[in-house]
């Protein structure tokens, strides 16, 4: 099983970071990633385009969405993302960010679409934790 | 009670012997005298004639009423007394039966109770059911600028400012017609003699009484203690901002540092892995990769300390070379850019500015940084200073034709760790720190902005301070 994993997040550094340990990893994904939210909802949003790059589920896309990015916050595509309120169940949305401020954690967690928050940096424990609870 | 029988003619028929005690004669003395010889000299004369009014349309009641009424002795001293006047006949003939009751005591006792309300701390009005002044005390008078006797028999609105005069016949009498003990309503004024206004405090008692209902008010001048109060409420909203701000900062330090030094750390364990297989070419890259993030690090922890230290800053007020402040930080930002930029100024104020000139300074080192940093690289860039004046107030405006912030994100301009631009690195907090410079100088900031560039304009008191009154509790 080929798991898409999808990356949202405008620091070029902390994307390689991820691909690196993505890379590493044990398990099969394919990594898909974009620098801003709205690049990321114009794809999401056709199902053309995003059957062409990230693919069709299942299994479902796991999103890792960076919460503090220019112009387009993390924050700002969850909105985005609810006011669709449709292809939840084709997603697992993971809030991932440098800041552990519980206050960020709970604005996140309050999207029920939001399975979880990781504190960056993305580790192969992390990543195992991740797929053993959402695709085992 | 001492009692005098007097006839038509002013003549002493009979003193009891009361009366010849409380004015110091021998019994039988005053029998046959002029009744003018009882009182003080001065108003024997029109004593005459109000005598003879009396005797032709004769009724009986009490003398001098709302005046005081003095009796001579035979030693010549004054007595205040009280005088009622009843008409009798006696063998055919009409006479005056005069009692005479010593009010010596009781002024005794009413000028230290006068003397009492005088020396009370707060002021106090009385106020007959017209709204007619009955008393004022000293510090009533003192509060609002009046003299001994100024007041009474006055209208109570002459203490009223005229914006609540008209209503306050009407709150007088709703009041008396519920009469209880309680405090006027809030935010009160009063108006003193020269037309100055001052907040006050106003207790309000109803007092019933023989001559029908009157009201006392109690006031107290708040004008110190609503001082002090926008005093503390301006501290404890300094307080609330610094605490923010603290807050801002922890977050910041989560966030904005943490994250580089994660990264840091991450492209260093890569470092390592590669080095052992050999992949030189991909070191090199993260090594450079980690350079630049130690770089950004530094940049973000220079320009938080700007941030903390813009409320430390001393606040020394001064005369400022704008013009010169203007060319040097110029200087010292353009010198690094590899492109050419148009600079262009038009000074258009008159009269000297008086700021803070290290606040100043950073908010012009930002705008100006602003400007060259988002410029639009498929055309040269344009940076313009206009500054002008009018009516106490000074201008500053800095436009570009930089790429401009997207309209969505106009109404988080001035928030904390805010970045527009992917491509451009920052730390989101200079136009925090320019806010906050010019909130500090007691100024205004304002921009528009479009692709085609931005103009940010700031509005500050050009003599700052020196008209700022001094919290007030001095």
């Amino acid at each position: 099983m080929t798991i898409p994993l999808v990356i949202v997040d405008d620091d070029e550094i902390d994307r390689y970071l991820t691909r690196r340990t993505v890379d590493d990893a044990d398990g099969d994904f394919k990594f898909i990633e974009y620098s801003t939210g709205h690049d990321f909802l114009e794809v999401f949003r056709n199902a053309e385009r995003r059957h062409e790059e990230i693919g069709g589920a299942p299994p479902p896309t796991l999103v890792l969405l960076d919460i503090n990015m220019p112009r387009m916050s993390g924050f700002e595509v969850l909105e985005e993302l609810a006011k669709d309120s449709v292809g939840f169940e084709q997603m697992v949305v993971v809030m991932f960010s440098s800041s552990s401020h519980a206050q960020d954690k709970e604005n996140a967690l309050a999207y029920d679409f939001v399975k979880t928050y990781i504190v960056k940096p993305l580790t192969r424990e992390k990543l195992q934790g991740l797929v053993d609870q959402f695709y085992s | 009670m001492p009692v005098l029988l007097v006839s038509s003619e002013g003549l002493i028929v009979h003193a009891n012997s009361r009366l010849e005690t409380l004015f110091e004669y021998q019994p039988g003395e005053l029998t046959g005298e002029v009744l003018e010889i009882l009182i003080p000299k001065s108003l024997s004369k029109a004593h005459c004639e109000l005598r003879d009014t009396f005797f032709e349309s004769p009724t009986s009641r009490d003398m001098g009423i709302g005046r005081d009424v003095y009796g001579v002795t035979k030693s010549g001293e004054h007595l205040p007394v009280e005088i009622g006047l009843e008409l009798i006949e006696q063998d055919g003939q009409q006479m005056v039966m005069a009692s005479v009751l010593d009010i010596r005591e009781r002024l005794y006792a009413a000028s230290r109770l006068r003397r009492a309300i005088d020396a009370a701390a707060s002021g106090m009005v009385e106020v007959d059911q017209d709204g007619v002044i009955l008393l004022v005390n000293q510090e009533a008078r003192e509060m609002f600028g009046y003299g001994p006797g100024e007041l009474i028999g006055k209208p109570v609105e002459l203490l009223v400012p005229e914006t609540s005069r008209r209503n306050h016949p009407v709150d007088r009498q709703k009041y008396q017609a519920r009469a209880e003990q309680r405090a006027m309503g809030r935010d009160v004024w009063a108006l003193r003699k020269d037309g100055s206004e001052f907040p006050v405090e106003i207790g309000l008692t109803p007092i019933t009484g023989p001559r029908g209902n009157s009201t006392l008010a109690t006031i107290i001048d708040t004008t110190e203690r609503k001082a002090v109060e926008r005093q503390l409420r301006k501290n404890a909203q300094e307080l609330e901002m610094a605490n923010r701000e603290l807050t801002d900062f922890a977050y910041s330090a989560s966030h904005d540092l943490k994250a580089p030094l994660s990264s840091i750390a991450g492209l260093l364990t890569f470092c390592s892995r590669d080095l052992e297989s050999g992949d030189l070419g991909e070191v090199h890259t993260n090594v450079e990769r980690a350079r630049a993030l130690a770089d950004r690090l530094s940049g973000r922890i220079e320009n938080m300390l700007a941030l903390a230290k813009s409320s430390t800053v001393p606040r020394v007020w001064q005369e400022l070379d704008v013009e010169g402040s203007v060319r040097e930080i110029w200087r010292l930002l353009s010198s690094g850019e590899s492109s050419e930029v148009s600079f262009v100024t038009s000074f258009d104020h008159v009269g000297v500015l008086r700021t803070v000139p290290v606040l100043f300074q950073a908010i012009l080192e930002n705008l100006l940084s602003n400007a060259i940093k988002f410029k639009d690289k498929s055309r040269r860039s344009r940076v313009k200073v206009t500054t002008r004046s009018t009516s106490g107030e000074f201008y500053l405006s800095v436009g570009d034709n930089g790429i401009g912030i997207p309209s969505d994100c106009h109404h988080k301009v001035f928030q904390l760790f805010q970045r527009f631009s992917p491509d451009i690195e920052g730390s989101g907090l200079g136009l925090a720190l320019v806010l906050k410079n010019v909130v500090t100088l007691g100024g205004e900031i304002s921009f528009e902005s479009t692709p085609e560039g931005s103009l940010f304009t700031v509005v500050l008191p050009q003599l700052g301070e020196v008209l700022q009154e001094e919290g007030g509790i001095g």
